[in-house]
């Protein structure tokens, strides 16, 4: 994966003790493998003055302590951080998540009016949503919630009109050019296409995602009767 | 040797200053809607490092001392007595084993807190307690679950201690609230008209309100921006949806959001918000970054705050 960047394109101080920084090509895969590593150089040295940053989509939120560093030496910070970054993106090696995904109609509402939308037959939707490896192109909305992309044109379309009050854990879903698979019963507007048992989030004394930002991912279609023996043996 | 619940509301929580280096998992910080009144609580208590309160939206909760100890009300006045006698807000109150301490509806404001001299003694989850139902996290089974009536916090280090907040420092909930914002985000794609409306016309506090955010109504906005890419959503930002109604985001808020932003609230006014209940007026003034990080930085070093 080559850079997707070198440096940011402007830094916007928003209110009293937060940075956006503006990154270019957002939807690139290669810019969210960039956050991910980003983010770790900044939280690598524990500095006092880093309370927390949340990366999102070619930009990258920097809550700091105004009262422990000076806005000149903050650039400075990040920039050593994002030198650091850049060279690990370099040697990137990372494996593929496969997440085992059952497309029967009994757990995925809305496959056959993703169908109907396309033109194309279920099968085909399921063939195409399991054609690509996806990356995790962003983490947040809710803990674990990962937007994966790009998801194939043809099975592209807008969110749904009206929320879902209620979205099961484990759906998988699609709307605009990203995939996801919601990892809390939640409230939802993407399209459900699928479900799978795989747990999202392991909390013990770190919180662990299976689905870390920059990650490549891929889905494996299984059938009924195989996710539910999966589903009772977890 | 601890504070036993008899009533609480699913609105009533643990909160500490938050739960801070995981924003980038996707999970909520958390924390005290009203900074400045759990600020003061933790002063008066004569304990200002990381201490746990109780945050009580809209009263009705009532608690029983199995110990000695002094602690403290600050924020909406539940007109609360203890052991039957008056207990005002603001001020060190010293509870005997047995006594129960009673908290009716504010007559004004929303959120009191309440904390004893040493803290109380419940387990960090993720370098916090601060309850989050979203994340499932924190609180005193670190499930994200609310208080409720059965529920027994432990003290930490229980003592007497006397503080109090200076009168002319006391907030009044009543007063017409002037929200000031500094203009950031996707600001300068609403229109002038837009912008116009919102510092000229008189907005209220919505029916929908939560910890995640405050709906404020009032004459919708024309010309808001489409909504975008997600991108990382700051404390106190104004997220302005197709509606035109501007929502406030508060503690509990998702880390992403793809829907315009006109600005962030200063900070002070964004406990002050919270105070504000559904009806209440407010109006709204744009102000530079560099005096509300005067304003910020004053304030913690009164304080000697973390966050």
């Amino acid at each position: 994966m080559t850079a997707s960047w070198t440096h940011w394109q402007r830094l916007e101080w928003l209110s009293e003790d937060t940075l956006l920084v503006h990154f270019p090509n957002p939807t690139d895969v290669a810019t969210a493998a960039q956050l991910a590593n980003l983010v770790q150089a900044l939280f690598a040295d524990r500095p006092d003055w880093l309370w927390d940053v949340t990366p999102g989509f070619g930009k990258l939120l920097v809550h700091y302590r105004p009262d422990r560093i000076d806005p000149l030496t903050l650039e400075q910070a990040l920039s050593k951080a994002l030198r650091r970054a850049v060279a690990a993106d370099a040697q990137e090696t990372q494996s593929v998540i496969e997440i085992p995904v059952c497309y029967d109609p009994r757990v995925a509402p809305d496959l056959a009016d993703v169908a109907t939308y396309a033109d194309l037959s279920i099968d085909a939707v399921v063939a195409l949503h399991c054609s690509v490896e996806y990356r995790v192109l962003a983490v947040g909305f809710a803990l674990g919630f990962a937007y994966m992309g790009p998801l194939p044109a043809p099975i592209q379309l807008p969110r749904k009109r009206t929320p879902r009050t209620q979205v099961p854990a484990g759906s998988v879903a699609i709307a605009e050019a990203q995939t996801t698979v919601y990892p809390i019963d939640t409230p939802g507007g993407w399209h459900l296409i699928g479900r799978t048992h795989q747990p999202l989030v392991r909390l013990s004394d770190t919180i662990d995602l299976t689905l870390p930002l920059g990650s490549r991912v891929r889905f494996t279609p299984i059938s009924y009767a195989e996710s539910l023996t999966l589903e009772n043996a977890r | 040797m601890s504070l036993r619940i008899h009533h609480a509301s699913p609105l009533h929580t643990l909160q500490d200053w938050g739960r801070f280096g995981y924003q980038s998992l996707g999970v909520t910080t958390a924390g005290p809607l009203d900074l400045l009144a759990f600020c003061w609580l933790q002063h008066i208590l004569g304990d200002p490092k990381q201490t746990a309160a109780i945050e009580i939206i809209r009263g009705g909760f009532v608690a029983e001392f199995t110990q000695a100890v002094s602690f403290a009300l600050t924020g909406a006045d539940c007109r609360a007595d203890l052991a039957g006698r008056p207990c005002p807000n603001w001020i060190t109150q010293n509870a005997k084993p047995g006594d129960l301490l009673r908290l009716n509806s504010p007559s004004h404001g929303q959120i009191t807190y309440l904390s004893i001299a040493g803290g109380f003694d419940v387990k960090r989850r993720f370098g916090s307690v601060a309850t989050s139902r979203r994340d499932q996290l924190g609180g005193l089974d670190g499930d994200g679950s609310p208080l409720k009536a059965g529920d027994e916090l432990p003290f930490r280090n229980p003592h007497q201690h006397l503080g109090g907040v200076p009168r002319r420092f006391i907030p009044n909930y009543q007063e017409t609230l002037t929200l000031r914002f500094m203009p950031c985000y996707q600001a300068e794609a609403f229109s002038q008209e837009g912008l116009h409306r919102l510092l000229h016309e008189a907005y209220q506090v919505s029916h929908d309100i939560s910890r995640m955010g405050y709906r404020l109504q009032g004459p919708p906005l024309p010309d808001v921006p489409p909504a975008g890419l997600s991108e990382p959503i700051a404390f106190g930002s104004i997220q302005v949806p197709p509606d035109g109604q501007p929502i406030v985001l508060l503690r509990d808020r998702q880390s992403l959001g793809g829907y315009p932003k006109i600005g962030i609230v200063m900070r002070e006014d964004i406990g002050a918000l919270c105070q504000r209940r559904s009806g209440d007026p407010i109006r709204w003034q744009a102000i530079h970054r560099q005096i509300c990080l005067d304003r910020f930085l004053q304030f913690r070093g009164y304080f000697g705050v973390i966050v």
